[in-house]
C-alpha cells in the first residue's frame, strides 16, 4: 500500500499549497477586494506600514494588523465564527473579553462588569478629584440661581443580576460607583437623582434594558425620567411628568444591538424594541444655536438638540447628556418650554456660552455610571 | 512571529518552502538561516542582536574548544562557553527576581532599596541558550566536531520552527540533517498531518480551555469554591499540554516540511503512573537535558566526594540521588520563571521523585493501575496551582481551597454554568486526546490497510487516506477560522 500511501501523500501536499497559498494568489490577482472594517471595529482599516530602518521594532506589529485586516473574506469569517460556531454551536460568548453571556438571552459588558464586580478601582485621591469636579459644576450653577441635577443611571448588572452567568461575583465592599455616590450625597449643592432605586422599583412594569445592548429601553427611559422629574418637580411645581396613560408603547423585533453588533452577531441574534407614541406631542424642534463641541469630540452632527414647548409658565433646562439620554428624550421634551441638549460625553463640562444665552432655571447633567471616571480622565473601556 | 498565526501560515511559510525548494542545496542553509532571523524579528527586530550575538559567541567559543591542546584549557573554554549563555539568561530573565528579593532582605535592616535596571525578556532565551550549551558540550565531549561553519551552528541554534518554545534538539541529532538531509513526500506530507494536529489543539483545544482557567485563576482567589477550583486546575491542565505539545507538533512538523526530524518532546504524559514517568513523558527534551548536563555531572561530582557507603544509616546513591534531584528540579523550576512559585513547583517535583525512589514507587508498583494514575494525576493538579498562580500566598490558598479550605461555599449551579456545549466537548476531546485512544484507533485502521484480503485491503487503505487527508484539511480551515476571528493568543510556554 506503499504505494497508495504516495499518492494521498501528494494530493494532501497540493491541497496544502493551494490552502496556504491562496492568500497571496489573491494578492496578485485580486479575486476578492479587502473587506471594510467590521461595525463592531469602529474603525478604519490598517495600512500597510512604511518600512523605516529608524523604528524597525514597530514594524512588525504594524504589519500584522495590516496583514490580518486584509485577509479574504475575513468580516464573513469573523460573522460565521461569531455567530454560528460560537454562539450556536458552543453557546458561548465568541469574545469573552468583550461580552459575557448571561441567561435566557441577556448579555453584558466585560469592561462594564469589572466596575460592577469592584474590579475596576480607582483611588481614594481619584473618587475624590471626581466629587470635586462634580461639586464646582454645581457651585458654578449655584452662582448663577440655576439647579444643578445629576443622575448617574446605572450598568444593568445592577438592575438586571439575575440574569448574569451564576460565576459572576462582586468583591465584598463598595465599588468605586457606590463611594462616589456616597460622597456626592452628602454635597447639598447637588441633586442627586436616584437612579438605581427608581429602576429597581421599576421592574415590575417590565423590561427596562435591552438584552443585547447595555442601553435601557424605552420603558427604562421611562422610569429614569419619572424619577428626574419626581425630583425635579419638588423645586418646580409646574412641572407635570407624563404619566403611562399619555403614551403607548410599540413593540418590534429588530437585530440584535450594541453587544451583539460587538460580536459580529446580529444576523443571528433578536431583540425586542419599544417604540413610544405620545398622544398629544407638544414639543417641536427649536432653533439650534450652533454651540461648538470639543474638536475631539466624535459625533459633531449630534452635537446639539433643541427642542420647544408653547407654554411660558414652565422652565427652560439645559441638559449635558450622553447616549443613555436617547431613552428619556422623547418623554422630558414635552416638560420644559426649551430644552436645550448638549451630548458632552467623557467630558460633561460647562458650557459657558449655552448657559449665557439660554439662561436656564436649571441644569441637568446625565452622566452613564461607566463614564463617571471620565470626569477626571480616565476611561473605563 | 506565532506560528498559529495567519501570517505565519499564509505568507512566512509559503514563501519560505519557496525560497527554500527552488534554491541550491548549498543556499537552502542560508535562506532557512534568514527566514529564522526574520521569523524572531518580528517578535521584536531589537531581539534579534542577543540572538545573532548568542550564535556568534557559541561559534567563537566552540571554534577555540576545538584549538584547545590541553584539557584544561577545553574545560575553561567549556566553562567560558556556559558562562557566556548563562549570564545574558540570567540578566533578562532573573535581574528582577534577584533584586526584589534583596531589596526585601535589604528592607529588613531598614536600608533604602536598590535600584537594578531590569531588561525585556528575549522570547525563547531560555531555549536558544540551552541548545548553545548543548553544542560546546557535544564539542568538549568530543561527541560531534567543531563547527566551522558559522551559518551551520546559527541554523541550529535559530532554526526557527523550533526557536521559541523547543524542542530543546541535541546537536549531534541535528548536525547530520544540516547537509545531508533529502525530504521526501511522504516525510513532507506527515509534516503536514503534524502542524495541523499542532495548530488544532493549540487554536481549538488549548485556547478554548484558557478561558475558564484564566478566568477562574485571574480573579480572586478567596471568590473559588471546591469544585470550581478544581475545574480550574483540570482545564488548566489540559491547557498547558495541548497548548505546549501543540507547539512542539507544529515544530516537528514544519521541520519534517524542510526535511528535518526534531526530537519528540511528549509522550502521552497524563497517562503516567509516577513523577517519574510523567518527567519520562513530559517536555523530553528539557528533561533529558538536565538529565544528561546537569543531574548526571551532578550525580558524578557528588559521588567522587561521598567515600562512606552510608551516612545516617542511608544508602550513599541514595544520598546521591537526593542531592542530584533536589538541585536538578530546583533548576527546572527556575528555568521556568524567575518567581518562588515556579521554584515551589520544581521542588514538589523533586520531592516526589525522591520519595519514590526511596520506597514510594516500589509501594506504587503494588497498588492497582488505575490508583497508581490517580496518584500521579493528583500531585501534577497540586503541583500546576503553584505553576499557574501569580504568588506563591496564591497558590497555598488555592490549594486549600481544593480540599474544602478557605474558599466560598458549594454552589453547583454556579458550577455548572461554567459547562456550555463548547467546553464540554472540548474537556471530553482533551481527556480523551490526552490519552492513547486516537492513536490505537488510527492503529487499528491502519492494520486494516494490511489485510490479506487484496480488495478489503485496497478500500480500507483508500479510505483510511481519505478521512486523513479530510480531518487534516478540516482542522487546519477551522483553526484558521478561530484565528481570523482573533482567538489566537501566545504560547504559555514562550515567556520561559
Amino acid at each position: 500500500m506503499k504505494r497508495t500511501h504516495h499518492i494521498y501523500s501528494i494530493i494532501l501536499m497540493a491541497l496544502f499549497f493551494i490552502m496556504i497559498s491562496f492568500v497571496m494568489i489573491n494578492d496578485l490577482f485580486h479575486f476578492y477586494s479587502p473587506p471594510q472594517a467590521l461595525v463592531m471595529e469602529k474603525r478604519n482599516l490598517s495600512r500597510k506600514p512604511i518600512f523605516d530602518i529608524n523604528k524597525l521594532d514597530f514594524y512588525p506589529a504594524a504589519y500584522n494588523r495590516y496583514y490580518d485586516d486584509r485577509f479574504p473574506f475575513r468580516t464573513k469569517l469573523i460573522s460565521y465564527y461569531a455567530g454560528v460556531v460560537s454562539l450556536k454551536f458552543f453557546h458561548r460568548s465568541p469574545y469573552p473579553d468583550k461580552v459575557e453571556l448571561g441567561r435566557e438571552g441577556w448579555m453584558y459588558f466585560v469592561s462594564e462588569g469589572a466596575l460592577y464586580k469592584g474590579k475596576f478601582t480607582l483611588s481614594n485621591d481619584q473618587i475624590g478629584q471626581i466629587v470635586t469636579e462634580i461639586h464646582n459644576r454645581a457651585v458654578y450653577y449655584h452662582d448663577k440661581g440655576i439647579k444643578f441635577y445629576m443622575a448617574i443611571p446605572p450598568v444593568k448588572q445592577e438592575i438586571y443580576p439575575e440574569y448574569l452567568p451564576r460565576n459572576y461575583y462582586k468583591l465584598p465592599g463598595k465599588n468605586t460607583t457606590e463611594k462616589i455616590l456616597d460622597l456626592i450625597r452628602k454635597d447639598t449643592l447637588v441633586n442627586l437623582v436616584d437612579m438605581k432605586s427608581a429602576l429597581l422599583k421599576a421592574k415590575k412594569f417590565g423590561r427596562l434594558y435591552y438584552k443585547t445592548d447595555n442601553h435601557w429601553n424605552a420603558l427604562g427611559g421611562y422610569y429614569g425620567y419619572r424619577a428626574v422629574m419626581d425630583r425635579m418637580k419638588q423645586d418646580f411645581p409646574s412641572l407635570h411628568p407624563l404619566e403611562t396613560s399619555d403614551f403607548t408603547m410599540q413593540t418590534k423585533v429588530v437585530k440584535g444591538k450594541n453587544m451583539a453588533e460587538n460580536m459580529n452577531v446580529t444576523d443571528y441574534v433578536q431583540e425586542e424594541d419599544l417604540i413610544p407614541h405620545l398622544k398629544l406631542e407638544r414639543a417641536k424642534e427649536g432653533k439650534r444655536k450652533g454651540y461648538k463641541p470639543r474638536p475631539t469630540f466624535p459625533y459633531p452632527q449630534e452635537f446639539e438638540i433643541v427642542r420647544e414647548v408653547k407654554n411660558s409658565g414652565i422652565p427652560i433646562v439645559v441638559i449635558i447628556r450622553d447616549s443613555y439620554f436617547y431613552g428619556m428624550m422623547p418623554y422630558i421634551i414635552e416638560n420644559f418650554r426649551k430644552t436645550v441638549i448638549l451630548y458632552d460625553t467623557f467630558v460633561y463640562g460647562i458650557f459657558d456660552d449655552a448657559i449665557r444665552i439660554e439662561k436656564p432655571d436649571l441644569v441637568f447633567y446625565m452622566i452613564y455610571e461607566p463614564h463617571v471616571p471620565n470626569l477626571i480622565g480616565i476611561d473605563l473601556w | 512571529m506565532f506560528v498559529n498565526s495567519l501570517l505565519f501560515l499564509y505568507l512566512f511559510l509559503p514563501v519560505t518552502l519557496f525560497f527554500v525548494y527552488i534554491s541550491s542545496s548549498k543556499l537552502k542553509n542560508i535562506f532557512l538561516l534568514l527566514a529564522s532571523f526574520i521569523f524572531y524579528a518580528w517578535g521584536g527586530v531589537s531581539n534579534v542582536f542577543v540572538l545573532v550575538a548568542s550564535t556568534l559567541v557559541n561559534w567563537f567559543i566552540g571554534l577555540s574548544l576545538g584549538k584547545a591542546r590541553t584539557a584544561r584549557l577545553r574545560k575553561t573554554w567549556l566553562v567560558v562557553g556556559i558562562l557566556m549563555n548563562i549570564l545574558p539568561l540570567l540578566l533578562f530573565k532573573y535581574t528582577g527576581f534577584f533584586r526584589d528579593n534583596l531589596n526585601v532582605l535589604i528592607s529588613l535592616f531598614g536600608l533604602s532599596p536598590l535600584w537594578i535596571r531590569t531588561y525585556a525578556l528575549p522570547l525563547g532565551i531560555s531555549f536558544y541558550s540551552f541548545k548553545a550549551i548543548t553544542y560546546l558540550v557535544s564539542v568538549h565531549r568530543r561527541e560531534t566536531p567543531v563547527q566551522r561553519n558559522y551559518a551551520d551552528l546559527a541554523l541550529y541554534i535559530s532554526f526557527f520552527p523550533s526557536l521559541l518554545a523547543g524542542p530543546i534538539d541535541r546537536y549531534r541529532n541535528f548536525l547530520p540533517q544540516l547537509h545531508d538531509r533529502v525530504p521526501t513526500v511522504e516525510q513532507f506530507a506527515s509534516g503536514i498531518r503534524r502542524f495541523a494536529i499542532g495548530l488544532g489543539k493549540k487554536v481549538l483545544i488549548a485556547n478554548s480551555l484558557a478561558v475558564v482557567s484564566d478566568e477562574l485563576f485571574n480573579g480572586p482567589v478567596s471568590n473559588l469554591s471546591t469544585p470550581l477550583a478544581w475545574l480550574g486546575v483540570i482545564c488548566y491542565a489540559l491547557q498547558i499540554y495541548y497548548d505546549f505539545s501543540g507547539y512542539t507538533d507544529m515544530a516537528i512538523g514544519v521541520g519534517r516540511m524542510f526535511g528535518f526530524e526534531l526530537m519528540e518532546n511528549f509522550n502521552f504524559p497524563y497517562i503516567s503512573k509516577s513523577i517519574k514517568e510523567f518527567w519520562q513523558r513530559w517536555h523530553i527534551s528539557l528533561s533529558t537535558w538536565l538529565r544528561d548536563y546537569l543531574f548526571l555531572p551532578l550525580a558524578y561530582s557528588t559521588s567522587r566526594k561521598l567515600k562512606k557507603e552510608r551516612y545516617f544509616s542511608i544508602r550513599v546513591d541514595q544520598i546521591i540521588y537526593m542531592i542530584a534531584t533536589s538541585i536538578t528540579f530546583l533548576v527546572c523550576g527556575f528555568w521556568h520563571g524567575a518567581a518562588w512559585n515556579f521554584i515551589v513547583w520544581g521542588l514538589i517535583h523533586g520531592f516526589l521523585l525522591i520519595l519514590e525512589q526511596l520506597g514510594l514507587g516500589r509501594l506504587l508498583k503494588k497498588l492497582y493501575k488505575p490508583l497508581r494514575h490517580l496518584y500521579a494525576l493528583f500531585f501534577l493538579l497540586i503541583s500546576w496551582v503553584f505553576f499557574r498562580t501569580v504568588s506563591l500566598p496564591d497558590a497555598f490558598h488555592y490549594t486549600g481551597i481544593l480540599f474544602g479550605i478557605g474558599g466560598k461555599p458549594v454552589d453547583w449551579l454556579m458550577f455548572l454554568e461554567y459547562f456550555n456545549t463548547g467546553l464540554i466537548l472540548t474537556i471530553i476531546f482533551a481527556i480523551l486526546g490526552s490519552t492513547k485512544i486516537f492513536s490505537i484507533v488510527a492503529g487499528w485502521f491502519r492494520k486494516r490497510t494490511n489485510d490479506p484480503l487484496m480488495a478489503l485491503r485496497i478500500a480500507s487503505s483508500n479510505i483510511y487516506e481519505l478521512i486523513s487527508i479530510f480531518l487534516v484539511i478540516l482542522i487546519l480551515a477551522a483553526s484558521s477560522l478561530f484565528m481570523v476571528a482573533g482567538t489566537n493568543n501566545a504560547f504559555i510556554y514562550f515567556k520561559f
